[in-house]
């Protein structure tokens, strides 16, 4: 058995590889494997509590396109982010207050309008203090500092302060008055609402020649100063303390929102396609391998018994197969993905058990045909003289079976696996693409959001998931054909 | 076995099957309670509605009217059957449906779909949404599948030639491609982009209603421009179903023609020296008859469910939103009556074919 497996394993090898189709197919199928490995291997625990929870993708641009786009002349910012916790910062310390002094720059090159800044902080815990106050200064190109941009204070119950998940957005009527103090010829183009409104095109933008606001690029350079002011006086320990837990905490970033973002772009929460596309191809890889092995198990073994033991037994099952058949899949299969929706809505193993249901009703639909192939091949085959000889000596059932029914049988059945293979990924995807998601993000899963929550012109969000899933059903169509040409020599050329 | 008892065999498991599917439908929309939740709305609306018209007689005292409200609601119910568990109504369920009796539409959104307003039929929500799916679907499938039977047999003949390679990779690639992709692209290049195509296509209710009336009225002048006005809806879907349906149908029909051509007479008939238009006509058309028509009886009653997502897509306002709307908004009569109506137009095409392969096969007629 292991030695016709490995002799039929090189003749594959050998006949797929020898066609333009079946290269093609056989080195798509390794990337896609290596990839989808790689992804798998590299998804957090948590991946999906991440991708559906707003406050981790705050900060992040909304809607945006991915930043290779500005090549195409699409006038993009591309999104900035500083990690504070990585940077150097200057020491003050006076009677009963730390200060931190964090400097850097941000490079902007003038071409649109950035849709705004923010500082992202969480888990910054410290005892023994009274408060914490952050602010934001910018010097902009021009030479002035415009004060105060974020603010923000913090102060604990009885001298404990935790900062958690915190997303910090100027307060955009202050900001307002502070730039017409600085720049009073803004009023002549606006009121201060507008300005609050839009405050990003007038803390990035000059007062032009022409009475219009036009970009201002540049070196900005951002100072972000923390205050902690302490219970009593100072000491080292008070120093190390609010140095910690600045150091340790969770995160804290300054950001400018882009307009562009990422190698995918970012969906109406701000989440990074990119990652959903590379972490969604393992789900994607198991939904069509799952669903075609166990399909074609079910079908091989439906078909054999079918054909092998006749009578009954195969009157039953072609039957069944006939009446499966007439059945609508896709409605019935929306109808209980719906129920269960509605059955699950409030469990957190919803997102499986509805997947699970969903590629079990395919499964239960979808080896009809193959066992039909199975039967007709098996009634062929056991009327040959040496499966009569093996009966006539002595052998089992099974026996029989396994060596001398399933091993001719192995290519077709190969063929079939292959073939059905993307139905499922087309399905599921089908599926999400109608709003009957389970959750988890898989490429259906962000088309559906597409349609749901984008507008059609967001290209990033519809073409990405498409041809990813093309380019895994292509993948499989080429090497189906090629096994189908090597196991029917009619298909080949003359 | 005679030929007629086979037919009348393969009837009896067809029909058995169209009995199974409708079951099958019943139990679940009766298991997740859907008729219930229904049946329990209509119960109210009525009961309601018989203490208004006590209220407004004159000198009635209210606990009489609160006895009359409750007795009326008892023998609702017990109408119903809401006094009994589910399963108890599910074969009359299924008895109704197959006498064709689906009841009426409950939902709003459902009979929007058929551009209808709400006391309404679920049969009649069907029978208006049906020339729509065949208007964008039926003729997208027969254009497909007339373009795979001229190429077909013409690259059969040219195994390995540029022109077959190039169906082959054409057909691996929309193999590959769903539908519903492709129509999400299409919609965002011809119709936001260059703007040549419809934003919204539920308009093409009103365009096919004009386009009958005029055929009705003898309007020559009045149905052209209504038959142009349909196109101006349609042509954006049947291109982008032809496009995708095309590839499988000519890869499906020339394996079809491969097979039978390497049969030992054809090669006996190449053989004989007979022109190649004679061994294609009768050695190899003829043979490889009975799996056409097959695939192509069988895609062309399937498109009469409509595509599901595909209409979604394009918010088309066919069978497959109708089914889709049934199903998410949760109206029972108009889910099971489409499901027997698509599965009776699939059995009732298998029949033909049972029929048929009596004509076209001979061996089977021995």
């Amino acid at each position: 058995m292991m030695e016709r497996l490995k002799g039929f394993w090189k003749q594959i090898r050998e006949t797929i590889w020898s066609q333009t189709s079946g290269k093609a197919a056989l080195i798509l199928l390794s990337i896609l494997i290596v990839i989808g490995v790689a992804a798998a291997l590299a998804i957090p625990p948590n991946f999906v509590s991440i991708w559906n929870d707003p406050k981790y993708w705050g900060g992040k641009p909304k809607n945006t396109p991915p930043s290779w786009s500005s090549f195409f002349g699409y006038p993009c910012v591309q999104h900035f982010e500083e990690d504070l916790r990585a940077l150097g910062y200057k020491l003050n310390v006076t009677t009963n207050e730390v200060s931190l002094t964090y400097l850097f720059t941000y490079d902007y090159k003038g071409d649109g309008f950035p849709q705004g800044v923010a500082l992202k902080i969480d888990g910054v815990y410290a005892n023994g203090v009274r408060s914490i106050r952050i602010e934001a200064y910018i010097t902009r190109p021009d030479g002035v500092t415009v004060p105060d941009v974020i603010t923000y204070l913090a102060t604990g119950a009885n001298g404990s302060i935790s900062i958690e998940n915190m997303l910090l957005n100027p307060d955009t009527i202050k900001l307002a008055s502070t730039l017409i103090t600085l720049y009073p010829q803004f009023l002549q183009v606006a009121g201060v609402n507008d300005i609050a409104m839009n405050y990003p095109m007038y803390l990035f933008g000059k007062y032009s020649n022409t009475s219009r606001i036009v970009s201002l690029g540049g070196v900005y350079r951002v100072s972000v100063v923390v205050k902690a002011s302490t219970l009593g006086a100072v000491t080292i320990d008070d120093v190390n303390k609010v140095v910690n837990a600045l150091k340790s905490s969770k995160d804290f970033k300054f950001v400018v929102v882009g307009t562009c973002y990422g190698l995918l772009g970012t969906d109406y929460r701000g989440r990074d396609l990119a990652q959903a596309m590379f972490f969604g191809l393992p789900i994607a890889l198991l939904i069509g391998f799952g669903t075609a092995f166990l399909t074609t198990i079910i079908g091989l073994f439906a078909g054999l018994a079918s054909g092998y033991y006749g009578g009954l037994i195969d009157e039953f099952i072609q039957r069944f197969i006939d009446v499966l058949g007439s059945i609508p899949t896709l409605p019935i299969l929306i109808l209980i993905a719906v129920s269960v929706q509605q059955a699950y809505g409030a469990s957190p193993y919803k997102p499986i058990i509805m997947l699970m249901v969903i590629l079990f009703t395919l499964i239960v639909f979808g080896w009809g045909g193959l066992a039909i192939i199975v039967r007709s091949m098996t009634l062929s085959i056991k009327a040959e003289a040496y499966v009569e000889a093996a009966q006539a000596v002595g052998a089992s059932n099974w026996w029989i079976m396994t060596k001398h029914i399933i091993p001719q049988l192995l290519p077709y059945i190969a063929a079939q696996m292959v073939y059905s293979a993307p139905s499922a990924i087309l399905t599921e995807a089908g599926l999400s693409i109608l709003g009957i998601q389970h959750g988890l993000p898989t490429w259906g899963g962000i088309l559906s959001d597409a349609r749901l929550y984008g507008n059609i012109s967001y290209w990033w969000w519809i073409f990405p998931p498409g041809i990813a899933i093309s380019i895994v059903s292509l993948t499989f169509v080429l090497l189906g054909m090629s096994i189908e040409r090597v196991v029917e020599p009619r298909l080949r050329g003359m | 076995m005679s030929v007629g008892l086979v037919i009348v065999r393969r009837a009896a498991f067809l029909v058995l099957a169209l009995i199974i599917a409708v079951f099958l439908t019943a139990f679940i929309i009766g298991a997740t309670g859907y008729v219930d939740k229904v049946a329990r709305a209509i119960v109210n609306e009525e009961v309601r509605a018989y203490r208004q018209a006590l209220s407004k007689m004159p000198n009635v005292n209210q606990s009489y009217v609160e006895e009359k409200v409750r007795e009326y609601q008892q023998m609702l119910i017990a109408t119903y059957g809401l006094d009994k568990p589910w399963y108890y109504r599910v074969l009359p369920l299924v008895y109704a449906t197959l006498m064709f009796k689906f009841g009426d539409v409950q939902q709003v959104g459902v009979a929007d779909v058929a551009g209808m307003q709400l006391p309404a039929k679920a049969s009649d929500v069907i029978l208006a949404c049906l020339p729509r799916t065949i208007v964008m679907i039926t003729v997208a499938e027969l254009i497909a599948i007339l373009i795979a039977l001229i190429i077909a047999p013409y690259v059969a003949f040219r195994v390995g030639s540029l022109a077959d390679r190039f169906t082959i990779i054409y057909a691996a690639l929309t193999n590959a491609i769903p539908v519903w992709w492709l129509a999400l692209i299409m919609i965002f290049v011809f119709s936001y982009r260059l703007g040549v195509a419809p934003q919204q296509f539920r308009g093409v209710i009103r365009a096919l209603s004009d386009m009958s009336t005029a055929l009705l009225s003898g309007d020559l002048k009045g149905f052209i421009m209504g038959f142009a006005n349909v196109l101006n809806y349609s042509w954006l879907p049947i291109v982008t179903i032809v496009i995708v349906l095309l590839g499988p149908w000519i890869y499906n029909v020339r394996a079809m023609l491969l097979r039978v051509s390497r049969e030992d007479f054809v090669t006996a008939a190449i053989a004989r020296g007979l022109p190649q238009k004679v061994v294609l006509r009768r050695y190899i058309l003829r043979p490889a008859l009975p799996p056409v028509i097959t695939s192509v009886l069988l895609g062309l009653a399937g498109t009469l469910g409509g595509y599901i997502i595909t209409e979604s897509v394009f918010n088309w306002p066919g069978m497959g939103t109708l089914y889709y709307e049934a199903i998410t908004s949760g109206d029972p009569a108009t889910i099971i009556g489409l499901t027997y109506v698509l599965t009776l137009v699939y059995v009732i095409a298998r029949l033909i074919l049972e029929v048929l392969y009596v004509v076209l096969d001979p061996r089977v007629r021995l």
